[in-house]
């Protein structure tokens, strides 16, 4: 089976980070996995996308039409990929910065206010981690422990200091998006 | 009966294709001297342009490769950086150094590349056919300034010498001109300083020569000579222009 | 790093395969989208013994691979569209030299600056000659990282075994990406002693090598010489993917990311019981004509894809000597077809 996640946003939200981060737990679970980002002349602002294809069997198109599952992280990213659910998909929308959550439809919507919630669990810059914490319960395609073990391998050294706090976020998010 | 000349073991038993009065083959004589007074003949790697020395390796008895117009430097650099060992030296012409390869030269001066640049100027196209060099004097004609250069369209001549002395990598920088055996044994100690450099590990070295061209030119061969001594010499001022060597 | 599965990034993936390939000299300029290949030389490469140099320019780049070659090192470099232009000129002197090298393109879009999309639209200047002369590229397409990683060390393989330069012809998706990718041991044959090189001219007579060749007849002789060349690796060297072609009647024929995702559009039409099936040609020169022509034999349709406005076509129909058969679909600009879309194209040709 394949299972595929568009997460966007804006670049500094941890886009990339966080696609990453899914792509490194898919693979620890034995699985086929690609990662596609998107790549601009800026480094910060603008749109930041990534696709990530999670599967059993050979993975033909590491571009994708349409997902089943969409972050949202911000409005920039939300109105680029509105359209790019998949019929019956999960569309995790960050309500702290989309508004339009409500418009979407043919999809489940999930409005979670993530950027509060990071800011709760202790910081705005692990919006990316508690987004896939929500992703883990919702979508079933990665384990949340599967996440966590994978942290080491995508931060940086000199970020190895977040990584209680990158738990913290993935647990919480995990909770807000019903998983158990 | 002492021998005291002989052809040197660098330089191969051909006849060379260069124009009579021309100064390549002085100056060819002079490197192939050199390596064999430094013992370097069977580790040598030499560059050659495009230009009229695109054909020395049928002169040179040791190893050279052709690059493209203006590009030896960049070759230089990577054969040094892959056989660090060895004696790798570019021979380009004005054209070649000075316009195409500008960019080349000023980034392996910059590096500090470990070799040995001779750098003729003749103040002309040579090999295509007498036209206009970055080295031509302002007012001299060529087959692209007919009525002499005119710096207000052609701009001025390139002084390389100087305008590499800024870098900090370039470690020895002298002009000289072959025009009469006093000089041309002053261009001999200059090329010699400038092999000497590299196998010393200083970094970039380079001996522009001033050199006559006179089919071009339409001049004499003596005539030729008194042009480089008396017109490009008086432009291109001879002498050390940076040093360190020591 | 052998034997032991890594999640790299394309360009990481062909620069780590290059260092176990032997390559032990990488020069280059910064251009987008294959800068993950100079940032990872610049450490990786001295760390194996071998040079990195951060050019002046592609000019200089090309011709430091060049030298590095003259001087025996296997030597590469690597940029995007428009720094390829730049580098023909290198390209074409080591081919008229007979000096192996390894170039990788991760194709932008264009022409001029363009984007920095992925793109096919370099596949001309590949494959027909991008630099004056007449002359040929040993040119691979990878389709995956692990196969980006597998032809890179196959390249520098051939290059050396015929004295060519061999391009990777990929582009901005697949350096981009990251999966999964395994570095095996060189499974290569030893090549001999390379006998052409420049390294002092120690117990042997001087060499020299050059491209200019001006006396009456002698270019002509050597241009024979590199035809016959050209003409033994085109007998020897053909790679393709043939996927779910016995009973198609549909043939797509793509390369690169491209003829990947046209998989996914025949598995999509095989669903709906249109049988699709895909040739894929890995090896750009030499070209699969014969193997194109005797995979699309039985089938009603052929479509092209490109992510430009119709190249390989041109070599397709060549292979095929049949218009009436081939369709085509191109994306140009940086544009990338999803399967759907060229499931959409399929179903409107076999109509």
């Amino acid at each position: 089976m394949e299972r595929s996640l568009i997460m966007c946003g804006s670049g500094g939200q941890g886009i990339l980070l966080g696609g990453s981060l899914a792509l490194v737990a898919a693979f620890c679970e034995g699985k086929k996995v690609t990662w596609l980002p998107s790549y601009g002349a800026e480094k910060r602002g603008g749109l930041s996308y990534c696709a990530v294809v999670i599967s059993d069997e050979e993975i033909m198109s590491p571009v994708l039409s349409h997902a089943e599952c969409i972050i949202g992280l911000d409005t920039i990213g939300f109105n680029v990929y509105k359209g790019s659910i998949a019929p019956g998909g999960a569309f995790i929308v960050n309500s702290s910065l989309v508004k339009d959550g409500r418009t979407l439809s043919g999809c489940k919507v999930l409005e979670l206010p993530i950027s509060d919630i990071a800011k709760d669990v202790g910081s705005n810059r692990i919006v990316n981690m508690v987004s896939l914490g929500i992703y883990a319960a919702v979508s079933k395609a990665v384990k949340l422990d599967s996440l966590k073990t994978g942290l080491e391998e995508v931060m940086s050294s000199r970020h190895k200091d977040m990584i209680a706090m990158n738990i913290k976020a993935l647990d919480r998010g995990f909770k807000e998006g019903g998983g158990k | 009966m002492k021998q005291i000349y002989c052809r040197p073991e660098s330089l191969k038993d051909n006849a060379n294709s260069y124009c009579p009065g021309c100064g390549h083959g002085i100056v060819h004589r002079l490197i192939a001297e050199i390596i064999d007074e430094l013992g370097v003949r069977e580790k040598t790697i030499g560059i050659a342009p495009v230009g009229c020395a695109v054909f020395a390796y049928d002169y040179w008895n040791f190893d050279v490769t052709e690059a493209p117009h203006g590009r030896p430097p960049a070759v230089a650099c990577a054969v040094k950086r892959v056989l660090p060992d060895r004696v790798v030296f570019t021979y380009q012409g004005d054209g070649d150094l000075a316009s195409i390869g500008t960019n080349e030269i000023i980034h392996s001066a910059n590096r500090s590349d470990n070799i040995t640049v001779i750098f003729i100027n003749n103040a002309n196209y040579g090999m295509t056919g007498g036209q206009m060099a970055p080295t031509t004097l302002p007012g001299m004609r060529t087959t692209t300034t007919q009525n002499g250069r005119d710096v207000k369209v052609s701009g001025y001549p390139v002084r390389v010498c100087e305008l590499l002395a800024t870098l900090e990598g370039t470690r020895y920088l002298e002009r000289v001109m072959v025009t009469d055996p006093a000089n041309i044994n002053k261009a001999k100690r200059a090329i010699k300083k400038a092999f000497q450099a590299q196998l010393d590990g200083k970094g970039f070295s380079l001996v522009e020569v001033l050199s006559p061209c006179p089919v071009n030119w339409g001049k004499v061969p003596l005539e030729s000579l008194k042009f480089v001594k008396e017109e490009m010499a008086k432009y291109f001022k001879l002498g050390v222009i940076k040093d360190e060597t020591v | 790093m052998k034997n032991k599965k890594h999640l790299m990034k394309g360009n990481e993936a062909i620069a780590e395969a290059a260092i176990l390939a032997g390559c032990s000299f990488y020069a280059g300029y910064p251009i987008t989208p294959q800068n993950q290949i100079p940032e990872y030389m610049s450490w990786r490469m001295p760390e194996a013994g071998g040079s990195f140099i951060q050019a002046e320019s592609e000019l200089a780049a090309i011709n430091m691979v060049l030298g590095a070659s003259v001087a025996g090192a296997r030597a590469m470099t690597s940029s995007s569209s428009p720094g390829i232009s730049l580098k023909q000129e290198g390209i074409s002197y080591m081919a008229g030299m007979e000096l192996p090298a390894f170039i990788v393109n991760m194709q932008r879009g264009g022409p001029g600056l363009g984007n920095i999309q992925g793109s096919q639209a370099d596949y001309f200047q590949s494959v027909k000659g991008g630099g004056h002369g007449d002359y040929r590229l040993l040119t691979f397409s990878p389709s995956t990282v692990q196969e980006a990683a597998d032809l890179t060390a196959e390249a520098f393989y051939l290059a050396d075994k015929y004295r060519n330069p061999a391009l990777l012809l990929s582009d901005g998706i697949l350096g981009q990406m990251i999966e999964p990718v395994e570095f095996s041991e060189n499974k290569f044959p030893k090549l001999p002693p390379k006998d052409y090189i420049l390294d002092g001219c120690k117990g042997r007579n001087p060499r020299s090598l050059f491209s200019l060749m001006m006396g009456p007849g002698v270019l002509e002789k050597h241009n024979f010489k590199l035809a016959a060349k050209y003409a033994k690796i085109e007998a020897e060297v053909r790679k393709f993917e043939e996927y779910k072609l016995e009973d198609a009647e549909v043939v797509v024929i793509a390369n690169g990311i491209i003829g990947r995702i046209s998989k996914g559009a025949a598995n999509l039409l095989r669903k709906d019981g249109i049988k699709c099936g895909v040739f894929r040609p890995i090896t750009l020169w030499p070209f699969p004509y014969a193997e194109i022509k005797a995979a699309a034999a039985n089938a009603k349709n052929v479509l092209v894809v490109e992510q430009n406005m119709g190249q390989m076509v041109e070599d397709v129909r060549l292979a095929l000597l049949d218009d009436s058969k081939v369709s085509f679909l191109g994306r140009p600009g940086g544009g990338c077809p999803f399967p759907e879309e060229i499931a959409g194209k399929v179903r409107e040709i076999i109509k």
